[in-house]
């Protein structure tokens, strides 16, 4: 038994080495990756100190024109959309960011599925956040998502799980995706009809929306980070349209809070044209300068800051 | 078929009974008892061990009483280094299953399965395929850690997979998957109807019967009920084809490994999908020839980590199967290459398991 126990012992000795060391080197390894979502990631959380943020999933990233914005506004202009990723992810770069600068203007592109409806898993949000766990606030929101964060996080391999081999290919061997254009990456590709979804699941009746009460208090809480900011809601043109009575809980908040909601959900300038969309979620680059040159008219219509 | 919803509302008064490991094991008790093969056992406090034991009340191995009540009367060393380490090593290899290869698997699975008419046919296609070795992975992974766990405690438990894609016949992929079950289903229900001392019809039937209790277990719908008909019909049609054994050399074995494969395969679809219809379409789309003979992959990050899992187990059961004495790493006499192995795999683990929330697919039943 004692045998036993000492062999237990020293197992977790040489792991411990092995994490520490191996985190030690991802660490020197993500801090060299000049170009791809490592590198943007660490640039809005680090250095962006633009007057206008926007926020939200992939919709955002693919759909707001930073550069337009920046000129028709006169005010500097960063697309912080991200792939995948909803209000917890926000929350933790408003958070981060907030730190060292308070921008002028937050855009937040609303996508229910990640930012309050309920379904899925959470795990998911805390992938881009992993490598900042130790930033203030930050690490309650892991623990809020999973309680065993708090034990797995102590691993310095985990903060890098799955995210390792991009990371040494990205610092080393220099391949990696486009950063983008101040954050904003157009999708150049033709539509791709294979990507368009069977139209009746975007029309639930609106008893059947469940919602995340995790999702939403971040939704709150990112709010009441942003008070002081003037901030828009917007939900972006998609080529179904959209039952819009998955905007409920949305439009509440926004009602409470004095927040102007921009739905261009179901206009009918985008739904169904395929020459603005890249697949049934996304517009191409087309479409996004189309749609931000669309905003940028109702924006200064609600006396945007400039 | 398409168009219709397929319910069995007929089923549902079997859930809260609870058709599960803990049910089947204390029914096998019962009828061990009831037909003198098992004495009563007359202290409550061991029979309540016997039924609840932690490591396999989840999901399995469904123990035979004969198996576990005997050890838990024995008098047993206190602790055996020897097993322990054993037990651990099982442990490890069967967290790498589930976390590594099962869970990373899972990322694929359902992203297209569920949204399979978004997909091409031929990313059903993989999709289907890869679920077939996400469940190996789940399964074996947890009834690997459960029998581990067993073991560190001194406890033998039924072992419950051996390599079972490398069946030979669907006969052979029943007598290496859930061997619990089987052995169970075989000793209950094949044997009490008849087995195969009767006549030739008769002894179909009895196969039918069995696989299709089999499919029931599983859950109160359609689609495991056609899931167990169809490994009842393989089985059958091997039975008259006389096919359930292997007698054609090398490149006919590897041919049967596949066609066995590819028809358990084709019955996971069923299992898999919560309806009858949408495993009918989904099948259907894999056979769709006008639509793109594109492949959806989601190449950063998951791509190489579902390489890497999957080629480590394939490798590892292969090693298992044809040659065990071969490349011996977990149980090599060289104190190095056993420590560098279970570090690797505890790296592994923590660098490209999927540590969500994931549960273990056979919890559900």
């Amino acid at each position: 038994m004692r045998k036993f126990i000492a062999k237990i012992g020293l197992f977790f000795v040489l792991m411990v080495i092995i994490d520490f060391a191996v985190g030690i080197g991802m660490r020197y390894t993500t801090a060299r990756i000049a170009q791809g979502g490592v590198a943007r990631d660490n640039y809005i959380c680090n250095t962006v100190a633009d007057d206008v943020l926007i926020f939200g999933s992939s919709r955002a990233e693919h759909h707001y024109n930073a550069q337009m914005i920046s000129d028709s506004l006169g005010l500097s202009c960063y697309n912080c959309g991200e792939s995948g990723c909803g209000i917890i992810l926000a929350y933790g770069r408003l958070l981060m960011l907030l730190e060292r600068h308070k921008p002028k203007v937050v855009i937040y592109e609303i996508t229910p599925g990640y930012d309050y409806l309920l379904g899925g898993d959470n795990h998911k949000f805390l992938y881009r956040l992993k490598q900042h766990y130790e930033r203030k606030g930050i690490d309650s929101i892991f623990w809020n998502v999973d309680a065993t964060e708090r034990f797995k996080m102590l691993s310095w391999m985990y903060r890098y799980n799955s995210s390792f081999l991009q990371n040494i290919v990205a610092a080393y061997l220099h391949i990696s995706t486009d950063t983008g254009i101040k954050g904003f990456r157009p999708m150049v590709t033709p539509f791709d009809s294979l990507k368009v979804r069977d139209i009746q699941t975007f029309y639930e009746d609106e008893d059947s929306f469940q919602y995340d009460p995790l999702k939403m208090s971040y939704f709150n809480r990112f709010l009441d980070k942003t008070a002081a900011i003037k901030t828009f809601f917007v939900a972006s043109p998609i080529w179904y349209g959209m039952n819009t009575a998955v905007f409920k809980p949305i439009k509440e908040i926004c009602e409470q809070r004095n927040i102007p909601f921009l739905d261009f959900s179901n206009d009918p300038k985008y739904v169904h044209n395929s020459t603005y969309f890249a697949d049934g979620n996304h517009l191409n680059a087309v479409g996004a300068d189309e749609f931000t040159r669309d905003l940028i008219h109702k924006l200064k219509k609600l006396e945007c800051p400039r | 078929m398409v168009g219709l919803k397929f319910h069995l509302p007929g089923l549902n008064w079997a859930i809260p009974i609870g058709i599960s490991f803990f049910t089947f094991q204390a029914l096998g008790y019962l009828w061990d008892v009831y037909y003198k093969r098992q004495q009563a056992e007359r202290d409550f406090l061991t029979y309540a061990l016997f039924v609840s034991f932690f490591p396999s009340i989840l999901s399995g191995p469904i123990n035979k009483a004969s198996l576990i009540i005997p050890q838990l009367k024995a008098i047993r060393p206190y602790f055996d280094y020897k097993e322990a380490v054993e037990g651990l090593k099982m442990i490890l290899w069967g967290m790498f299953m589930k976390v590594v290869v099962a869970d990373r698997l899972g990322l694929y699975v359902d992203t297209v399965l569920p949204n399979y008419m978004n997909y091409t046919g031929t990313s059903c296609f993989v999709a289907s395929v890869l679920y077939t070795i996400q469940i190996y992975a789940d399964f074996a992974g947890y009834s690997l850690m459960a029998l581990g766990v067993g073991k560190t405690l001194g406890f033998e438990l039924t072992e419950n997979f051996r390599r079972p894609y490398f069946a030979v016949s669907v006969t052979d992929f029943w007598r290496r998957w859930h061997i619990s079950l089987s052995t169970w289903l075989k000793d209950y229900i094949y044997i009490p109807l008849g087995g195969n001392r009767c006549s030739r019809v008769k002894n179909y039937w009895n196969i039918f019967v069995t696989f299709l209790i089999s499919g029931i277990w599983h859950g109160a719908n359609w689609t495991f009920i056609v899931w167990g008909c169809l490994h009842g019909l393989f089985q059958i049609a091997e039975k008259i084809l006389h096919q359930q054994r292997c007698n054609y050399g090398r490149f006919g074995k590897a041919v049967k490994i596949t066609v066995t494969f590819m028809l358990v395969n084709f019955a996971w679809v069923f299992f898999r999908m919560p309806s009858l219809s949408d495993a009918y379409r989904v099948i259907q789309r894999m056979f769709d020839f006008s639509l793109p003979m594109a492949v959806y992959i989601d190449l950063i990050p998951n791509l190489p980590f579902t390489v890497f899992g999957i080629t480590l187990l394939f490798i590892k059961d292969y090693r298992d199967e044809f040659c065990p004495e071969r490349l011996p790493l977990m149980n090599n006499k060289r104190t190095y290459i056993r420590w560098a192995t279970y570090l690797s795999l505890t790296a592994s683990i923590l660098l490209t398991g999927v540590l969500g929330s994931d549960q273990f697919i056979y919890a559900n039943f």
